[in-house]
């Protein structure tokens, strides 16, 4: 058994909206998966019909083996998970709320529980109403670390945490990987993913645009380059796979296709390079080329364009 | 105060919707029921035998003191039997108007926003009172010119002083709860509160009219009802109530100092840490999350049921050869020549509709729970659909059926102490108790809408509501037999004024069974929605 979602080709209409348009998506039983893509892509409603809680239009969609939809409640006791927005009962404490829900999935570990609630620095006493969405959020997700699962499905779980918070969350999603269990993460957040995810898949208008290791996703992208050069770069510009050019203060900068590399750097080379800085592409702009790009480039075009001149 | 105009702008806009909705309804409710009158009461002895009708305690309680009995003209008529009614209306309109712009802003954190900006600490609690006090006048001024306008009987003074009436209730309610949200720290126990006051001094006023001693002179309604609009138009009591809201409203500003923004004076205490092992096990939420309604329902009920017991006879005495009764009881389908037992049935039917409300509310917590996202935690959990949604419908019918006996239990034991015949306990108790499968009916059609058509959730309500308007209302208006008849409560036989006949109730058990299984059905193949 080695995967533990699947899920081919997936439609999901609302009225007229198509919120997930032929998505697909592939996690293997025991890595942390990465689900990237910007608010209102789609991912929310992916992980809600993973969970049975809405119902697939087309598409064929598997869960640790199971129908997510015909098999929910079998298939909820092995996973446990963590809404983007966690609203709590007001009525209820923090401290009831996790042993509710614990309970519901078919148990809850104790020691884990209160180890849990100490390194969150959780009032568990309070009433969810006195809560920030911080609070909730961390309710949310000591009931689902606490709780003896093969599965996490986390919707966004670190939005409402400081950043202190974000970094015992992520210590405690390296534990439960060592420990063998399947997570399924959803982010915005690209450093996030970075962090801890073993494959990403990248969501965008309601479908997987990319999807991989962060290595091969790197394949797919640019190198930036800053140099110094004795002679005129401007020739540089006229190269194939060149993008975002500019010359400023005697440096160029430019982001290269990685397929184009070589050609670029034998370029370069030829007018004799002072210094040369490169970096690998980071996520942040493997996003951005997937999100951003038309926008980037309408706003960046006339800038660059007055560079060259 | 600075910023108070700016705010008072502010609060005009965001309930651009809902004060001209207020108005409307009022002024339509009020001039509506002036409109009726000559057709409904032509003659003289008309009017006289109306006022014979309304002579009795329960209605003293319910509405305010008879007034003008011996001279029973339109006007009379008007204060009698609407000026309670519509004291309640404006007392609840602007203690959820106050609510909303204080306790709730501070709540969801907006006020903050507002009191960083350059506004002044009160200017938030100024421009409230400010357009509560402008939109109680308003609808003061308008009811005036309305009632008069409508029927000439209705005088200008008596008019005036009438929609004055109307208008301090309102301001001073407005003052009730800007000290209430001083003291809570959630908008629903804010309003809860202020609700609470009112209620409790209205039943406290009730007591006093019926026993006719000093109690009758409890703020607010008291004084308001003194003032005697078109009877006696006397001004001076409704000094009282401004008075009140003239200390009280410095007092909140007063308050306010004495705590922080989005703080409360009375502080929240801490509950569990953990959850008592109920919860988590099959209705443990539910009741958890429902036991504060079934209480609160449960308890006033009953004493509803016990007030109404211990009326009966005496009510049913003082009636006997009224024509007005008689037409009224033959509207909704009750033997007129055993008076004592249409009245109970009467009261039944009215007893079961109200928890027919409460029955309602179980499962149209559902929808709320759904919307909120807080169902979405429960079920991704091992919990089904069926077993969410099916045990909130079965704590509603087992917890209605339960408060309907309470309510009937209380109502029969007081009957039965009243007249001394024990078998008069079973009477009352299974005219009341006929009505269960009514409310199961109403609870059904909650859970098929819930379960079919979820965006129409208020459907839901159309039992209690409909049925409420069949019994009050439609006598009144006269309306033909089939309008009476899309309320299920009216296929419901009326015990003890008619024989017992089970097939009805039968045949509606079988319908709500049929409204169930299709709403469950429809839960467990619906996408959840979450909006």
């Amino acid at each position: 058994m080695a995967t533990a979602i699947s899920i081919d080709n997936l439609v999901k209409t609302f009225g007229t909206v198509r919120a997930l348009d032929s998505f697909s998506m592939h996690v293997q039983t025991g890595e942390v998966h990465g689900f990237l893509g910007p608010n209102g892509a789609g991912k929310s409603t992916a992980i809600r019909v993973l969970l049975g809680l809405l119902r697939a239009d087309s598409g064929v969609v598997k869960l640790l083996g199971g129908d997510p939809w015909e098999d929910a409640v079998e298939l909820h006791r092995r996973l446990a998970y963590v809404p983007g927005d966690v609203s709590l009962w007001p009525e209820l404490t923090g401290g009831e709320a996790i042993d509710i829900l614990g309970r519901l999935r078919g148990g809850l570990d104790e020691a884990k529980r209160a180890r849990l609630i100490e390194r969150f620095d959780l009032d568990p006493t309070k009433k969810a109403r006195t809560y920030s969405k911080g609070n909730r959020q961390k309710v949310a997700i000591v009931a689902a670390l606490a709780s003896d699962v093969e599965l996490l499905i986390m919707d966004e779980p670190t939005a409402g945490l400081d950043p202190l918070m974000e970094i015992i969350f992520q210590e405690c999603i390296k534990e439960e990987q060592k420990a063998g269990k399947t997570i399924l993460l959803s982010s915005h957040l690209l450093y996030q993913v970075e962090i801890l995810c073993d494959r990403v898949t990248i969501i965008r208008q309601g479908t997987d645009v990319e999807s991989g290791t962060l290595d091969e996703l790197r394949h797919l992208t640019r190198t930036s380059i800053t140099a110094e050069t004795r002679e005129d770069a401007r020739v540089l510009a006229e190269l194939p796979g060149i993008h975002d050019f500019v010359i400023e203060d005697g440096q160029v900068h430019f982001d290269v296709d990685t397929d184009q590399i070589d050609e670029a750097i034998r370029e370069i080379s030829r007018l004799g390079v002072n210094n040369l800085i490169s970096r690998p592409p980071t996520l942040e702009q493997l996003f951005m080329r997937h999100y951003g790009e038309e926008l980037t480039e309408a706003e960046r075009a006339p800038e660059e364009v007055e560079a060259v001149r | 105060m600075t910023g108070t105009w700016t705010l008072l702008r502010f609060i005009l806009r965001r309930d651009r919707v809902r004060i001209p909705i207020w108005i409307l309804a009022i002024l339509l409710t009020l001039v509506g029921t002036a409109s009726i009158f000559p057709d409904t009461y032509p003659s003289d002895a008309d009017r006289q035998a109306r006022a014979t009708l309304m002579e009795n305690p329960a209605m003293r309680m319910m509405l305010g003191p008879l007034q003008g009995a011996e001279d029973y003209t339109f006007g009379a008529m008007m204060t009698s039997e609407m000026l309670g009614m519509m004291t309640i209306v404006v007392a609840l309109m602007s203690i959820f108007m106050v609510v909303r712009h204080t306790r709730a802003e501070e709540e969801t954190g907006r006020a903050e926003l507002v009191r960083s900006s350059v506004t002044g600490r009160y200017a938030g609690m100024a421009a409230v009172m400010v357009a509560v006090t402008g939109l109680n006048l308003l609808i003061g001024l308008l009811a005036a010119v309305g009632l008069t306008a409508t029927l000439p009987e209705l005088d200008l003074t008596g008019s005036l002083i009438f929609g004055a009436a109307l208008a301090v209730t309102g301001i001073s309610f407005g003052a009730i709860t800007l000290v209430s949200v001083q003291i809570n720290e959630f908008s629903r126990s804010a309003s809860g509160m202020a609700v609470a006051v009112m209620i409790g001094t209205y039943v406290i006023r009730g007591f006093g009219d019926m026993l006719e001693n000093w109690l009758m002179w409890t703020p607010i309604t008291g004084p308001v009802f003194q003032a005697s609009p078109y009877v006696e138009n006397q001004i001076w009591p409704l000094l009282v109530p401004i008075s009140i809201a003239a200390v009280l409203v410095p007092l909140a500003f007063w308050l306010s100092d004495q705590r922080d923004v989005a703080a409360a004076l009375r502080p929240p205490s801490p509950g569990p840490a953990h959850a008592s092992s109920s919860l988590g096990k099959p209705f443990g939420m539910v009741f958890r999350l429902q036991r504060g309604s079934l209480l609160s329902w449960g308890a006033g009920l009953l004493l509803f049921g016990m007030a109404y017991g211990s009326v009966v006879n005496e009510v049913g005495e003082q009636y006997a050869d009224n024509p007005m009764v008689s037409e009224y009881f033959a509207a909704l389908g009750l033997d007129v020549g055993e008076l004592t037992e249409s009245i109970v049935a009467m009261i039944a039917m009215f007893m079961a509709l109200l928890v027919s409300v409460y029955a309602v509310g179980t499962v149209t917590r559902l929808r709320a729970e759904e919307t909120s996202l807080r169902a979405e935690n429960i079920l991704a959990t091992a919990v089904s659909r069926i077993r969410w949604a099916g045990e909130s419908m079965v704590f509603g019918i087992v917890t209605s059926t339960f408060i309907l006996g309470l309510t009937g239990v209380g109502a029969a034991t007081f009957f039965a102490l009243d007249s001394g015949g024990s078998s008069d306990f079973w009477m009352v108790l299974g005219a009341v108790m006929n009505y269960a499968p009514a409310i199961w009916l109403a609870v059904a059609l909650a859970v098929a809408v819930f379960g079919i058509i979820p965006q129409a959730m208020p459907l839901a309500w159309f039992v209690p509501a409909y049925g409420f308007f069949a019994l009050m209302i439609g006598p009144l208006l006269g309306l033909p037999g089939w309008l009476y008849n899309i309320s299920p409560f009216e296929y419901v036989p009326r015990v003890p004024s008619v024989d017992f006949d089970p097939v009805p109730l039968a045949i509606m058990t079988v319908i709500a069974l049929g409204l169930i299984l299709a709403g469950l059905i429809g839960i467990r193949r619906r996408d959840l929605s979450f909006v």
